[in-house]
């Protein structure tokens, strides 16, 4: 099973990017509404992948990545970035940051799946073994 | 899989963080509205009442709502830089925006009655439109698409097989510099979703 946290302020979003995942049955999902409700679920378990908002009330996307990224027991975690937001500023400093991949809303839930799967089973093949594939 | 989101699963949700999210932007245009008669500011309202507009899009453009994603986009524009502008709005803001709220929750209605949902109505874009050429300093009289056209902030997209699209770049954690690069050519098209104004009902 994949560990995956979504973090969006707005729940029905959350529940539409758990629906797009929904066909893998062995992927669990932890919902986080802010960026520092993220920060802490990331700081007491281990997740496989996330896929964070931009713009959040509290603390952002980026500075979510930043957090992660500065964590050597997170270092690899892949993040894909989701936001409406599609300008360059906002898609350069999400790759900057450390973002493994920025998507713009509207996304079909084929392409977000496809960026997972993508994702995870790299991230499972390290954290089982400790070595990058 | 359908290409999208389905509307009919998460149309009860829908409707109601949209109507809890234009809640919270007449409160905070009243708010603003009660704070520019005193001569005053209100960043916070202003940066609340973009955050809402834009919450409602990004929902919208999700189940393919698309004059939601319009009218919503055409307010952020107008919010956007009075937020960056320490929350001063363009003189005869406010009214625009109310009318604003007032068209998506025309259409939020429609949409939980299973109707079809009214395409933006043009007057209104063209006051939003006016409200951003005046305050930029740009020509005035523009056609509000031109604007539209090129506003990068609504979708870049990179064609997918089932005909809808996400815009996806890549990075290497050991090369941001060349992620970048990958970023820019993988970037096809900017498109407008003014043109696709109709949405179907659940």
């Amino acid at each position: 099973v994949a560990d995956i946290l979504v973090v969006d302020d707005s729940k029905v979003m959350r529940d539409m990017i758990v629906a797009c995942l929904r066909p893998r049955a062995d992927f669990a999902f932890t919902h986080a509404s802010s960026g520092l409700e993220a920060i802490e679920r990331l700081s007491l378990k281990r997740f496989d992948l996330v896929v964070l908002d931009l713009n959040m009330p509290d603390i952002g996307g980026i500075e979510v990545v930043e957090f992660v990224r500065g964590q050597d027991t997170l270092r690899d975690l892949p993040i894909i970035i989701v936001t409406t937001r599609g300008d360059d500023a906002s898609r350069a400093r999400s790759l900057e940051a450390g973002a493994s991949r920025f998507m713009t809303k509207p996304f079909s839930p084929e392409a977000i799946l496809q960026e997972v799967e993508t994702l995870v089973a790299p991230a499972a093949v390290r954290a089982a073994t400790g070595v990058s594939p | 899989l359908s290409g999208r989101v389905d509307l009919a699963e998460f149309l009860s949700a829908f409707v109601a963080e949209a109507d809890e999210q234009l809640v919270v932007a007449t409160a905070k245009l009243l708010a603003i509205e009660q704070a520019e008669r005193k001569g005053a500011r209100d960043p916070r309202g202003v940066r609340d009442a973009f955050r809402a507009l834009h919450t409602i899009k990004g929902l919208s453009s999700m189940v393919g709502v698309d004059a939601i994603v319009a009218i919503s986009h055409a307010m952020e524009s107008v919010l956007r830089p009075a937020d960056r502008a320490g929350g001063a709005l363009p003189v005869g803001g406010i009214d625009p925006l109310v009318k604003g709220v007032r068209a998506i929750e025309l259409r939020v209605r429609s949409l939980e009655r299973g109707e079809s949902v009214a395409p933006p109505p043009d007057d209104l874009l063209n006051d939003l439109d006016a409200l951003v050429s005046g305050a930029s300093g740009s020509a005035t009289g523009k056609p509000s698409s031109a604007r539209f056209a090129l506003e990068p902030d609504i979708s870049c997209t990179r064609p997918t097989a089932g005909g809808r699209s996400g815009s996806i770049s890549r990075h290497r954690p050991s090369a941001p510099s060349a992620a970048s690069r990958s970023t820019r050519s993988e970037t096809a098209s900017v498109h407008s979703r003014r043109s696709s104004a109709s949405c179907r009902s659940p």
